[in-house]
């Protein structure tokens, strides 16, 4: 007889199993034993077919209520009565006790990740949460624009403010913010240096939400001479009790106190802690008296916008480019628009009150610092899974007893949370000691802000969840699933080898994230380094700066160079607007020539006093300097200019010599060429190289620089001092050196470079542990063989070699992991920058001998150890 | 006087068991009502009304030894409690008094 299906004679194995899981365990017995009987008796009435159809029928008809539903007596075994609970974490903790080694290994580098990551979340929380407190930031909006260059810009002129208020509706109000990095200040005769000064009309305080302690926008800013200041520095500088008291500003103007706010919180754009009435400013600078004027390029004089709900800011945008057409001759903006309050914080383009935090950055962190949390997770996988081989007669005797295997996942998974929080008690700790670092990890005031509150346990509470789940569950799964009688049979746990398992393939992760984040560090401080040693093409070694506060009088200014000059310890005194590299005061002019692109170009303008080129060792291209005759000249027809290199390329000269004689047009002045100086990088080395013109314009010195002889810097430093505080008694005393000043420019790569190096040596650092680990187990698990061997005539350099043969070889594909996807991280890195270093293939040699070098210490550790155990002593004892 | 409903096929069952005397098991009981009625009547439904006997606490059961073609699985035999054969009796008597009270000739012949 030919079958159509195998069947044996006896009932079918699947309709069993089926009944075996959902019929209730105290039934299971008496009806499977009918339906079997049931089933022989039907096979020998009816054959094989219809008894197996029959057995299916029955199956299928005791999916009823009474079947199915579970009785609770007191034989069943609750996962999570109270007193299993405390079992788990009983058994727990003696295991953690117990496998002491491992246990430290896995709570320090969960620690670390752990405390890494809380930062982390502390800095990117707090840089979302900018300005986010505001009522209506919904409706706030910064005004921004984009020259007719493609620059984009931030400077908002009071003539598109008044168009706002007056002539689009849909607006509710709009203001100007300007903003002062510092001023002088004068209280009762003593002296004070204000930082954080704002002017801004009445319209700006009512926008934002500012908690108004005396005072009202309404009154307390609206004529000139008005000042508001925040309790701090009511506090500061005159002991509480401010109101109507007077304020002498910058040397020029009094100003009366007519109302106090809260200081600021730490996250916003706006950090004001003393507002001058706008109309105090257009006395101040009459540029700004004309409220219809669309033109100037001031960057801290910025624009604000509250719309009217419902109403869209794409639309007043359009509006306002649309009008620009109005104003050409003033405006040189292409496109105006609108950037929603809380993305102001996001855009480096802006030039900031505050500070900008561009939103790769926080991405970039924050996946970093996942990633170290699961090279932690991975330590703890790899450490779980190789103690399996110890831990299965234990699992094995327990599932005699009676645990079913949810009871063993439970008690694994106890395991693994005890281990999880107890490593976030101590990465708190880390991180609440980290985060006063935090900014010089990176560009951040995170450590002025409140860290600890319900959103941060909430993290804590659903990243040990995560943590425990990601780390507990493999091993949970896989040791759970041991069969008693295999393990309780046989003396070792055969663990079959894959050609590359699992636990291999989480080592190769873990030790790819950290070359990667070695190599990444290394290109970081080389970048940090190339700033730092750059020739920028002038001299900035030993030169200090100070402020020239009057800067209108020739006279004072001759008599402090005179005064200074008299000193040993100076070698030299040169005035102008700012050196040849600053982070400020900036100005450019639109310069009209015909032989540039489109007949004009933006030049940066530099005014300088006659020794300025030799001062800094720029040196001539062509022509001459600026000397003495021109400046006594007095402009009669065109005032004699010197430009740079890059300036002549752009004006279509190859030849220096032809550019000399040259007329063109600035600020509505004419010019002519008598000399050109070779380039130099008077921007940071992010961006390209500016044309430059330079001209003596002796009301404009703002800064002087002096060079001293860096051997008696302390002398030469009182003699600057001294002098300066003599001419200028009411103004704050404040030098520079300019070598930091430069520096500060590449703060934010600095920072940058040690948040990698934290990184990479945290990431390491965690990644050794774990290798350190497993060789340790590798070793307790060998030492027989390592004993027999050695009995055998094996050398200790072989049974070493043999040890960390392994392990090296995983960090060697580890490397060749790593090394192109460093090599593009950096590659995108560096594309932000004009002036970058090489992507040397050493440098991913060097990161790779180090990981090497690190990796082979760690576990030479302990294979040394083990070689040199001996073999009387690990192979006498049974 | 309160009464515990029995359905047909429960009081059916419930007959059979005291029938089968100690030997009634799921099976057997079964095989008994086919056997005696020539109805189908399938294991599922019979340990459905099995159990609901219990549960009126017609019935009671104790598992009895293994078996080999049960695949050693011991079996759940069933007796017949006190309030079982009660109630059995109520019912039969109650019939047996209403079927005394219908004239004759609705009764089948018993004698020519």
């Amino acid at each position: 007889m030919k079958r159509f299906f195998r069947m044996s004679a006896s009932p079918p194995v699947w309709a069993d199993r089926f009944l075996e899981w959902f019929c209730s365990p105290d039934k299971l017995e008496d009806i499977q034993g009918d339906l079997h009987e049931e089933f022989y008796y039907q096979l020998e009435k009816k054959g094989l077919f219809n008894a197996h159809l029959n057995y299916w029928r029955d199956v299928l008809g005791f999916i009823r209520p009474f079947a199915i539903k579970h009785k609770r007596d007191r034989f069943s075994s609750p996962l999570f009565s109270p007193d299993m609970i405390r079992n788990y974490f009983k058994v727990a903790f003696r295991n953690l006790q117990k496998s002491r080694l491992y246990s430290t290994i896995n709570l320090i580098g969960l620690s670390l990740g752990l405390g890494v990551a809380i930062v982390l979340f502390w800095i990117v929380r707090f840089e979302y949460s900018f300005d986010r407190f505001h009522t209506n930031v919904d409706r706030i909006y910064h005004i921004r624009s984009t020259d007719k260059f493609g620059e984009r810009q931030s400077h908002t002129p009071q003539g598109v403010i008044k168009t706002l208020q007056e002539h689009l509706p849909g607006v509710e109000k709009a203001a100007n913010l300007y903003g002062m990095e510092a001023t002088t200040i004068k209280v009762n005769n003593q002296v004070y240096q204000q930082k954080n000064t704002f002017f801004a009309p009445p319209e700006l305080l009512e926008m934002l939400d500012i908690t108004w302690l005396k005072g009202s926008p309404g009154q307390s800013l609206n004529a000139p001479g008005q000042v508001v200041i925040d309790d701090e520095t009511a506090q500061r500088l005159f002991n509480g009790d401010a109101m109507g008291k007077v304020i002498r500003f910058e040397n020029a103007v009094d100003l009366m106190v007519t109302g106090i706010i809260h200081k600021m919180p730490v996250q916003t754009g706006f950090p004001m802690q003393m507002i001058v009435s706008r109309e105090t400013l257009k006395q101040l600078q009459p540029e700004f008296k004309n409220d219809d004027y669309w033109g100037g390029g001031d960057s801290m004089n910025q624009g604000f916008v509250l719309l009217k709900a419902g109403t869209s800011s794409d639309a007043i945008a359009r509006e306002l480019t649309k009008l620009i057409q109005k104003h050409h001759e003033e405006s040189d903006v292409a496109s105006y628009e609108l950037q929603p309050l809380s993305q102001m914080h996001f855009d480096t383009t802006n030039d900031p009150f505050n500070y900008a935090m561009p939103k790769w950055t926080l991405y970039t962190l924050s996946s970093i610092a996942g990633f170290l949390v699961i090279i932690a997770c991975i330590n703890f996988i790899n450490l779980a899974t190789v103690q399996a081989v110890q831990r299965s007669r234990e699992i094995g005797i327990r599932k005699v007893l009676g645990s079913s295997r949810m009871h063993i996942i439970m008690q694994f998974f106890g395991e693994t949370f005890l281990l999880v929080f107890a490593a976030l008690i101590l990465g708190s700790l880390i991180a609440s000691q980290l985060v006063h670092y935090a900014d010089q990890l990176l560009n951040t005031k995170v450590a002025l802000a409140p860290v600890w509150n319900v959103s941060t346990l909430l993290f804590l509470l659903g990243g040990g969840i995560v943590i425990t789940f990601l780390s507990g569950f493999y091993p949970a799964l896989l040791l759970s699933g041991f069969e008693p009688i295999k393990v309780l049979k046989s003396q070792f746990v055969v663990v079959n080898r894959q050609r590359f398992s699992l636990r291999e393939s989480l080592v190769v992760t873990q030790f790819v994230i950290a070359q990667v984040l070695v190599i990444c560090m290394f290109f970081g401080i080389k970048q940090v380094q190339y700033f730092y040693q750059k020739d920028l093409g002038f001299d900035k070694r030993a030169i200090i700066t100070v402020r020239m506060p009057d800067r209108k009088d020739g006279v004072i200014r001759e008599r402090f160079r005179h005064q200074l000059l008299g000193h040993p310890e100076i070698k030299d005194v040169t005035f102008g607007l700012t050196t040849p590299a600053s982070h400020r005061d900036h100005w450019w002019g639109n310069v009209l020539y015909p032989g540039l692109p489109n007949g004009e170009e933006t030049f940066r303008l530099q005014h300088i006093d006659t020794s300025y080129f030799r001062f800094f060792k720029i040196s001539l291209a062509a022509g001459r300097s600026i000397t003495a005759t021109d400046t006594a000249q007095g402009h009669t027809s065109s005032i004699p200019i010197v430009i740079n290199e890059k300036a002549a390329h752009d004006m279509g000269f190859q030849n220096m010599e032809k550019v000399l004689g040259q007329r063109l047009e600035f600020w509505g002045m004419k010019a002519a060429i008598v000399g050109v100086v070779k380039d130099y990088h008077s921007e940071d080395l992010r961006s390209n190289l500016q044309a430059h013109a330079y001209f003596y314009a002796s009301w404009n010195f703002k800064t002087a620089s002096i060079r001293i002889d860096p051997a008696q810097k302390q002398a030469a430093l009182q003699h600057i001092r001294t002098h300066w505080q003599t001419l200028f008694p009411n103004d704050y005393y404040e030098p520079k050196f300019l070598d930091d000043d430069l520096r500060a420019l590449y703060d934010n790569e600095r920072k940058f470079s040690n948040f990698l190096i934290l990184f990479a040596c945290v990431g390491i650092f965690i990644g050794c542990l774990g290798l350190f680990g497993l060789v340790s187990f590798v070793v307790t698990q060998r030492t027989k063989e390592m004993g027999i061997r050695k009995v055998l005539g094996a050398t200790i350099s072989s049974l070493v070699a043999l040890l960390s043969k392994d392990f090296l070889k995983l960090v060697v594909i580890a490397f060749l992991i790593a090394s192109p996807i460093a090599w593009y991280a950096m590659h995108r890195w560096l594309q932000d920058f004009v002036y970058k270093i090489d992507m040397d293939w050493w440098v991913f040699v060097m990161a790779g001998v180090l990981a090497m070098a690190i990796a082979l210490l760690t576990v030479s550790f302990q294979s040394i150890k083990a070689a040199l155990e001996n073999p009387v002593k690990s192979l006498r004892n049974e | 006087m309160k009464r515990t409903y029995l359905g047909e096929f429960e009081e059916l069952v419930l007959l059979t068991v005291a029938l089968l005397d100690a030997t009634a098991y799921g099976v057997s009981i079964t095989h008994e009502i086919v056997e005696q009625t020539g109805r189908s009547v399938r294991l599922n439904q019979v340990h459905a009304a099995l159990h609901r006997l219990e549960e009126k606490g017609m019935v009671s059961s104790e598992m009895g030894e293994a078996t080999a073609e049960r695949g050693g699985r011991r079996k759940r035999l069933f007796v017949v409690t006190a309030y079982g054969r009660q109630t059995l009796q109520d019912i039969h008597s109650v019939r047996t008094h209403l079927w005394n009270l219908l004239p004759d000739s609705f009764k089948p012949a018993t004698s020519i």
